[in-house]
């Protein structure tokens, strides 16, 4: 394993290390008392930074989990759908308009040029 | 003060952030990538038939065949109509067209209403009036031509914009009939 000591080699250094040992107690309820701030700190809201930071804390949060990320998709994939749906009826609305001209103009001399 | 990565707390939680951060961003591109491909099939389906319809050799006569829900039968009964009409109508185009050069070749040339210029007048008028009748006719063997129903709609369509809509500017009530 790796350290950043610059006694690593020191034998003398090493020598006390192994004779070297704890006996201070350690306080009543060490552990939980661990656990209870890991666990605050997690829960922390995000308040802190720019909207797009916020925003991306935001999203980071949430769309791992698969609930979410499914309505995401899901969401995603109608406006997808309905805003190619809504191109396509709008091209064609156009076709077929260009084409109504078109046919006018082919058996009416007196159509408007365009 | 950090002097390798693996060990270096600030790197760790820097590097944890990130990790956390593209998988965030990983599933919102997979969304948007889908978002676009549902965009892109969609729109690919929808406009399938209308690319169709343009790359027909007559796709007005195409488009023709689709708004009225005509058969193989009687598309091709329109369509031989159709082109017997053609040469009918390119040579009353070449009329007008002549007429209205010679009108205008007069209006140049002339400062006041001169007895040529009414006659051109005339004749433009008696023009307009015979490729009418023969529009008409043509019109009316079309619709034949069609089921008794997208016949008759066939006929109100074509009148409302060609025989009629060149009559709307004309009343006494003005352009478009707005006083």
């Amino acid at each position: 394993m790796n350290t950043n000591s610059p006694h690593e080699h020191d034998p003398a250094f090493r020598a006390m290390l192994r004779e070297w040992s704890v006996t201070e107690p350690l306080p009543p309820r060490f552990q939980a008392q661990v656990w209870k701030r890991i666990e605050s700190a997690e829960a922390l809201p995000v308040t802190r930074g720019s909207p797009w930071r916020l925003l991306m804390d935001w999203v980071n949060a949430l769309l791992p989990r698969p609930a979410f990320a499914l309505a995401c998709a899901t969401v995603l994939l109608l406006v997808g759908g309905a805003a190619g749906w809504a191109q396509a009826r709008y091209e064609a609305a156009q076709v077929g308009d260009v084409l109504e001209a078109r046919y006018l103009r082919v058996v009416d001399p007196y159509q408007p040029a365009d | 003060m950090c002097w390798k990565p693996d060990t270096c707390a600030w790197w760790i939680r820097i590097n944890q952030q990130t990790k956390a951060m593209q998988r965030g961003i990983t599933i919102l591109g997979i969304g948007l990538a889908g978002a676009l491909l549902t965009y892109a099939c969609v729109y690919y389906v929808g406009t399938m038939s209308h690319r169709e319809l343009l790359r027909d050799k007559t796709p007005e006569l195409a488009w023709l065949k689709r708004e009225f829900k005509l058969g193989d039968a009687e598309f091709g009964e329109v369509a031989r109509q159709h082109a017997a009409y053609m040469p009918q109508c390119q040579v009353m185009c070449r009329r007008i067209d002549e007429q209205d050069k010679r009108l205008r070749q007069l209006l140049i040339t002339s400062a006041s209403v001169t007895p040529e210029i009414e006659a051109a007048i005339e004749e433009a008028a008696r023009l307009r009036a015979e490729c009418h009748g023969k529009m008409l006719r043509h019109f009316f063997e079309m619709s034949r031509a069609m089921p008794p129903e997208q016949g008759r709609r066939f006929l109100v369509w074509i009148t409302e914009r060609t025989l009629l809509r060149s009559e709307r500017g004309m009343g006494p009530m003005g352009h478009d009939g707005h006083p």
